[in-house]
């Protein structure tokens, strides 16, 4: 069965997690396919909404995933970070290669008539974040796994606690620091 | 930043953020001492707090998502393809988009057919990989050949981009189809047939599809299925059969929900099965289980494994055994229920374990179903008796070997057939025309309990074609053909599409018959087989001039349809009637024996009512003269032979029945009267008699309470109920002997008597709809109802239920109706205005008055009983894949807030409720009380709206065969019963 689709998944991402960079490249159709598909909701003038959209959206990348490898559902703990690293990676690296960063970071408007109402806080240039992110690494790395883990895995509080292995109140306490500490580094940046 | 020093300043910012704003200052006074730097760290940190609330508060994706939108590169580049030619292919239209792939509609211009284009979108365009593996899909789907699975036709380049050119398909996804309601037996049974079958052929070539789901699931406008997506396929380790790089394969055509809609992921897990949630090895029997979930969707209309989380989901999967079908819905066979349960079993080798098992068993429970109903084969051995027991054992051919020899059986039984229906027929017209002369007798054709509408009778008499359908203009229903005078029926189609028009070919051969909404005109040989579309965009067709040309109704654009004259390859197309106004529509066109004059009916208005039937010249030069009562809606015609007498049903009395009048120059004679309505002509070739759809329908009011349910009505008509406001009496409205206009009523509900409200004063239709025709106020002082004036145009009207004052007309010009009060008693009303209908408002004297929402809508839904929310239908023409939608305005400024596509929004008559309901009248509604969010005056939602039962829980919910009128909670409400029965007649002339 070694030539089995499902193997060569597994493979990928056990490859992934050891710093094999064509895994990546394996991967990431995957994640552009979510990715299209929420990008012709917004053509389409729909609003996908808030958490159970993008819940189901990592989800679904995440059931392809297992669907396509073995991945332990009881180890969702080490799949949530490898996904979310993983989306971090694609997201980054897509955003690069389309020029989709404004000279000096900072933050953007999307001039899409439904994005204001969605959050009142403009969208983050999300390659300046991912620099601010790697910062963050440095001075607290669970903060910056807590927002790792949020903002490009799109997990709850709590399934972050899973993943991290502490407490609900402590993911809460350092997801609010933490982007008190990415805003400011931000607009020290600007 | 230090580490160490981090800690200290989080520490004291946490801490600060414990307090009041106000009395950080000197916190941080105090904890800092001399230390600025440290003190001016912490204060720009504090600073962000606010902001930090809402930012990165939507995820990445969310956020990329938005960016791509926004990429004007992107839309222009998938923009461009429409129009352009792409090799031999033009592209006419996107038809689905995302995922993998964007899927176009296109015409082959060699081979003259329409194709689905598939390329890969524009921000996978570059990537190597995206596009090797649309390319092992393209090779593994073509290696499926099977009728029931989406052919690949080529692959292809333009322009450096791959594309897959693939079958087009028409029709709607099992999805769309199933929308919350049970499926009949039949149709699931012949159509799980289908899907059996496709997974067997799928399985047998080492591929399992592993997403089975209705949104996968194709059902053609033909009946048939075709499975989609095999992008998630792979082979099977067992039965590795195609290369190692086969292991993907997709194919889509207008799935758009699969592509496109939200919470996909949610609907995907679903349809797992118990070893796919565990992440393990699949094999054939995964696909089998998927299978068993889209049964029982078909079975029950409900999904049996549901959870508001894909964990609970999976919970249910793994742990929970879902009630048995045949329990939700009793129509269901125990053996089909026994059957699905069987493909749910969670342990695999308790399941079916090939698809070839379970397709044997639905055949094996199809053919015992069948020979219970009427089929070809029951026609032969009802009317032929003699012959009835040599040709009946025949059948018993196994279905899976039907194909040519049933339909050689088919052919030799039909001759057998009109043999018999001749020698009948001669005794028959001698006993009949003995008869017709002293008795005028009419004769039944069709005996159904349930109805038959539309007769259509072949050029020499002898067959009777009928849509068997309650709905006498559009319905749900399938064709039948029958031998007169006593042939079995013979069913032609089995989809239960919504028809229209069925006809015969002038040879007598084929019956086409129009499907609506797309309105097209399909054929079916009368000797049965595939049904085929014959012209799309064209309905009510019928052969003229000796069957060169044709005469139907054509879409013009939007909803304006008029008629049309062509020849038979629709070349020479001429306009033969052009309804004023862009949304009228003119349905049916009968045209003169003599050939030059053409019978206009059931032509609406662009406020859909149906207004009286006209005669235009053929050939546009003369005047057009309006025939039959006037004001009165007429919904179908036909000429006498010698062209002398124009026949109509018109509701003219409150009742349809057959009116006549001598053309040119005669006035509107009544010639069927009485307690049935009859509408639908088919004049015989002798003009002796003429066959019409003979009916009865009768509605009363119930009321359910925790007791369970009451009849409120026992005499008359009485339908369209609201509760007053404080519970204690039902309005509602009553009809009685012949008369159209309905009184207004209302009832003590504590001691059951009952008395007019605004007596003399009777309240008209809006195109025989009553429930949007009068409104009560709060405190019961007052009535709106509509009144149509003599041409037909609806008008407010005002009335004090103390009767101290008479009604009162409020002044308009063009149509006003569907009346609904504010809380401080100023109406909200729909009104016509250039063509096009928008809400208004005015005050009850009539003064003040204007527009409520600037958006044009089709009609006025509710408002809420606070007087926040205004609830409208509308269509947006502009998006192909989900043009209607039901929408809440709120009175005054701020955003519109989506509540579904197509369903029946109300409050509870004290605010508390939401009541939804999806599905048809008549059938069986999945109905729904949503307790409203107090602040907001709405229950919550989806932001995207509801795209059917399936998003809500099943708390709330109850299963009714009419839609809830008025409600006082989910323990109490009122509704509506409609009994309808009809069978065609013959109805002598005298």
């Amino acid at each position: 069965m070694t030539d089995s689709p499902t193997h060569e998944v597994t493979q990928l991402l056990k490859a992934w997690t050891a710093g094999d960079q064509s895994a990546l490249d394996k991967l990431a159709p995957l994640v552009y396919e979510q990715l299209h598909r929420l990008a012709q909701h917004y053509m389409a003038g729909q609003r996908p909404g808030h958490t159970l959209q993008t819940t189901a959206l990592v989800n679904e990348v995440y059931l392809r995933l297992v669907d396509c490898g073995q991945v332990n559902w009881q180890d969702r703990a080490h799949f949530f970070a490898v996904s979310a690293q993983l989306m971090r990676r694609i997201l980054i690296d897509f955003a690069r290669s389309r020029g989709y960063q404004k000279r000096g970071g900072g933050l953007f408007h999307i001039s899409l008539e439904d994005a204001p109402s969605v959050c009142s806080e403009p969208d983050p240039d999300i390659v300046a974040l991912d620099d601010a992110l790697k910062e963050l690494a440095k001075v607290d790395d669970r903060k910056s796994r807590v927002v790792e883990l949020r903002f490009f895995g799109g997990l709850s509080v709590e399934e972050t606690a899973e993943v991290l292995r502490v407490s609900v109140e402590t993911v809460g306490r350092d997801w609010k620091m933490a982007k008190m500490w990415l805003l400011q580094e931000l607009s020290e940046r600007n | 930043m230090e580490p160490e020093l981090w800690r200290r300043v989080e520490e004291l910012c946490q801490r600060a953020m414990e307090l009041d704003p106000s009395r950080r200052a000197e916190f941080l006074e105090r904890s800092c001492g001399d230390d600025k730097e440290f003190r001016s760290k912490v204060e720009s940190l504090l600073a962000q707090e606010t902001r930090a609330e809402h930012f990165i508060e939507s995820p990445a994706l969310e956020v990329m998502g938005r960016l791509i939108a926004s990429d004007p590169k992107l839309k222009d580049g998938e923009e461009k393809l429409i129009g352009s030619t792409v090799s031999h292919y033009r592209v006419i239209d996107k038809v689905g988009g995302g995922g993998m792939g964007v899927v176009y509609k296109a015409e082959d211009t060699e081979l003259r057919r329409f194709v689905a284009l598939k390329f890969l979108p524009q921000v996978l365009a570059q990537d190597a990989q995206a596009l090797e593996r649309f390319r092992r899909e393209a090779r593994a789907a073509s290696a499926l050949n099977h009728p029931s699975i989406c052919t690949i036709h080529e692959i292809g380049t333009h322009e450096g981009h791959p594309f897959l050119v693939m079958e087009f398909l028409d029709g709607v996804t099992l999805k769309h189809r199933i929308a919350g309601r049970p499926l009949e037996t039949e149709l699931i049974l012949s159509l799980a047939i289908e899907i059996a079958d496709a997974l067997d052929a799928a399985h047998a070539a080492g591929i399992v599809h592993s997403d089975i789901k209705p949104a996968n699931i194709f059902l053609t406008k033909r009946g048939h299925i075709k499975i989609l997506d095999f992008g998630l396929a792979k082979r099977t380790p067992i039965l590795s059969g195609i290369g190692q790089d086969g292991g993907t394969a997709q194919s889509s055509a207008t799935a758009e929900e699969h592509l496109t809609s939200p919470g996909t992921a949610m609907g995907t897990v679903a349809y797992m099965s118990p070893e796919q949630s565990l992440g393990k090895e699949l094999d054939a029997r995964t696909d089998l289980f998927s299978f068993g979930v889209v049964l029982y969707e078909m079975a029950t209309g409900t999904l049996p494994f549901q959870g508001q989380t894909p964990a609970a989901i999976f919970n249910a999967i793994l742990n929970e055994t879902p009630a048995p079908p045949d329990h939700i819905n009793n129509e269901i066979p125990p053996k089909l229920a026994d059957m699905i349960s069987r493909a749910l079993e969670k342990d695999r080798d308790f399941r079916y374990q090939s698809a070839s098992d379970i397709r044997s068993e639905l055949k094996r429970l199809k053919r015992d179903t069948d020979s219970s109903r009427s089929a070809t084969a029951n026609a032969i051995t009802a009317s032929g008796r003699a012959m009835a027991s040599s040709s009946a054992p025949s059948l018993a051919v196994p279905p899976g070997k039907a194909g040519k020899g049933k339909r050689a059986l088919a052919l030799a039984s039909f001759a057998v057939l009109l043999v018999i229906a001749v020698v009948w027929g001669y005794f028959y017209v001698r006993a009949s025309r003995t008869a017709s002369k002293s008795e005028q007798k009419w004769e039944q054709l069709t005996f159904f309990t349930d109805s038959a509408v539309y007769p259509g009778l072949s050029p020499d008499g002898r067959m009777l074609t009928f849509i068997r359908g309650s709905d006498t203009f559009l319905g749900p229903g399938d064709v039948y053909v029958k031998m007169l005078p006593s042939g079995e029926p013979v069913q032609l189609t089995h989809d239960r599409l919504f028809k229209l028009s069925p006809a015969f070919s002038p040879d007598g051969t084929r019956i086409v018959y129009g499907t609506a909404d797309p309105w097209d005109t399909w054929e079916v040989p009368v000797l049965g087989g595939e049904p085929r579309l014959m012209l799309p965009n064209a309905s009510s067709l019928t052969w003229i001039e000796g069957g060169k040309r044709l005469l139907f109704s054509e879409i013009k654009s939007g909803m304006h349809m008029g008629v049309v004259t062509t020849d038979e390859g629709r070349g020479e197309s001429r306009d033969v009637y052009l309804p004023a106004g862009e949304r009228s529509m003119a349905h049916h066109s009968y045209l003169s024996p003599d050939g030059k004059y053409v019978l206009i009916a059931n032509e609406m208005n662009e406020m859909a009512g149906v207004i009286p039937c006209r005669v235009v010249p053929f050939d546009g030069i003369g005047r057009e003269q309006w025939v039959g009562p006037p004001g009165a809606t007429c919904t179908t015609g036909a000429w006498s032979p010698d062209g002398n007498w124009i026949y109509l049903s018109t509701n003219e009395g409150g009742r349809f029945h057959i009116w006549r009048q001598h053309f040119p120059g005669g006035a509107p004679e009544q010639v069927t009267s009485g307690p049935t309505e009859e509408e639908g002509i088919a004049m015989a070739p002798d003009g002796r008699s003429f066959l019409t759809s003979v009916g009865t329908r009768y509605w009363t009011i119930w009321v359910h309470d925790a007791k369970g349910e009451h009849q409120m009505s026992s005499e008359g008509d009485a339908f369209a109920t609201t509760f007053s406001s404080d519970g204690t009496k039902l309005f509602y409205l009553k009809r009685t002997g012949q008369s159209d206009a309905a009184e207004l009523w209302s009832m003590d509900l504590t001691s059951g008597k009952s008395e007019r409200v605004i007596p003399g004063y009777g309240i008209d239709s809006i195109f025989r709809d009553y429930a949007e025709s009068y409104a009560v106020t709060e405190d019961g002082n007052r009535v709106a109802f509509i009144k149509k004036d003599e041409r037909g145009v609806s008008h407010l009207w005002i009335a004090a239920t103390d009767h101290r004052s008479s009604p009162r007309q409020l002044a308009s010009m063009e149509n006003e109706d569907s009346p609904l009060f504010l809380p401080n008693g100023n109406l909200v009303y729909r009104a016509s205005e250039g063509g096009k209908n928008y809400i208004f408002t005015r005050q009850p004297d009539g003064s003040g008055r204007k527009k409520l929402l600037d958006e044009a809508v089709l009609d006025l839904t509710a408002v809420s009983p606070d007087g926040r929310w205004i609830v409208v239908w509308e269509k947006d023409d502009a998006d192909k894949d989900h043009p209607y939608r039901t929408k809440a305005y709120p009175n005054g400024t701020g955003k519109p807030v989506m509540l579904c596509a197509a369903c029946l929004v109300n409050w509870s008559v004290d605010g508390k409720y939401l009541v939804i309901q999806f599905g048809l009248p008549n059938e069986k509604m999945s109905t729904y009380f949503l307790p409203v969010v107090r602040e907001r005056g709405l229950p919550d939602l989806p932001p995207e709206g509801l795209s059917g039962p399936v998003d809500l829980r099943e708390s709330h919910r109850a299963m009714l065969p009419q839609r809830v009128d008025s409600a006082l909670g989910p323990e109490k409400y009122s509704y509506t019963i409609t009994s309808i029965r009809r069978n065609i007649y013959r109805i002598p002339i005298s």
